[in-house]
């Protein structure tokens, strides 16, 4: 049930001359930190895809109602959801995903806006990307890994 | 209703020579921009180089927002309204314009107070004629041109 955002991370390890010395923990930690920058930005009720603004609840008095203020447009109710956010590597791709079958259940009808909500799609899909920011910050990592790994 | 706004030539704030395709830069500079004013805004800090921003909030004004918001600092956000009209945008001679216009323009002056006119705490998150941006955005700007020019 995994999501996938591999393209833009595997082609910048491609470009690395040495696949190899890469090593799994530091592709791991760099996983992590992608979900600490889509987290970060969700929390302050920004869109980890677009860089905009969460639209607000169309009718804050039925929903959230009295389970949580209606600002900010966090996603965040138990915060279970959030914290589903997970990251695993391979040799030259690093996968985000929700853990377990709920969790993605939710990032689907966030993506598709379930139940007439209004969309809010949170792992790029197809030719979505992530926002100008998270991108820039996400190459400023890579290239300290890079020079790390072959300094 | 005002309009408060900031507009600028990214190549000539970085300073670098405008390419043939300095507007399609321009827009992603217009994401970037919007992105990383509204996430030091979402983090209560001033986007402006040297800006002010007064970070706790009066006693009666917290009680008021403790109703609406699930974050009581100054991020600007009680309604959303404001934040919400906040746009950036290519203008036609080719600079980038971070504007709020119309009745929340009138909010955006309270604290950015380009009028001179206001009494609200100062908490600028759209630059002064005078004024720009803090170093990191700049600093992104200019990766942004850069990586352009990559190719």
């Amino acid at each position: 049930m995994g999501r996938r955002f591999e393209r833009e991370i595997a082609e910048d390890f491609r470009k690395a001359t040495d696949l190899d010395r890469i090593s799994t923990r530091s592709k791991k930690q760099l996983g992590n930190s992608i979900i600490a920058l889509m987290l970060a930005s969700i929390k302050k009720g920004i869109s980890p895809i677009t860089g905009r603004r969460f639209r607000g609840y169309k009718n804050p008095d039925r929903y959230p109602g009295r389970l949580k203020r209606p600002r900010p447009v966090n996603l965040k109710l138990t915060g279970k959801f959030l914290k589903s956010l997970s990251a695993r590597v391979s040799r030259d791709e690093i996968i985000l995903f929700f853990r377990g079958r709920k969790s993605n259940l939710i990032e689907e009808g966030h993506r598709k806006g379930a139940n007439s909500q209004r969309k809010r799609p949170i792992l790029p899909q197809g030719e979505e990307t992530f926002s100008r920011s998270i991108r820039l910050a996400i190459d400023k990592k890579l290239q300290q890994i890079i020079d790390k790994t072959f300094r | 209703m005002a309009k408060i706004a900031h507009k600028f030539d990214p190549f000539e704030l970085v300073g670098e020579e405008k390419p043939r395709n300095h507007r399609a830069i321009s827009r992603e500079i217009c994401d970037f921009v919007l992105e990383e004013v509204l996430n030091h805004v979402g983090d209560a800090k001033s986007p402006v180089r040297n800006g002010k921003w007064k970070s706790s909030l009066s006693k009666e004004y917290k009680k008021q927002k403790s109703k609406k918001s699930g974050i009581l600092k100054a991020n600007m956000e009680l309604s959303g309204d404001m934040l919400d009209a906040m746009e950036c945008v290519l203008t036609s001679d080719g600079q980038v314009e971070l504007r709020i216009d119309g009745k929340e323009g009138d909010k955006a002056d309270g604290h950015n107070n380009h009028s001179g006119r206001s009494n609200l705490p100062a908490r600028e998150f759209i630059p002064k004629p005078d004024q720009t941006f803090k170093r990191g955005i700049v600093a992104g700007i200019k990766q942004i041109i850069k990586e352009s020019q990559d190719g």
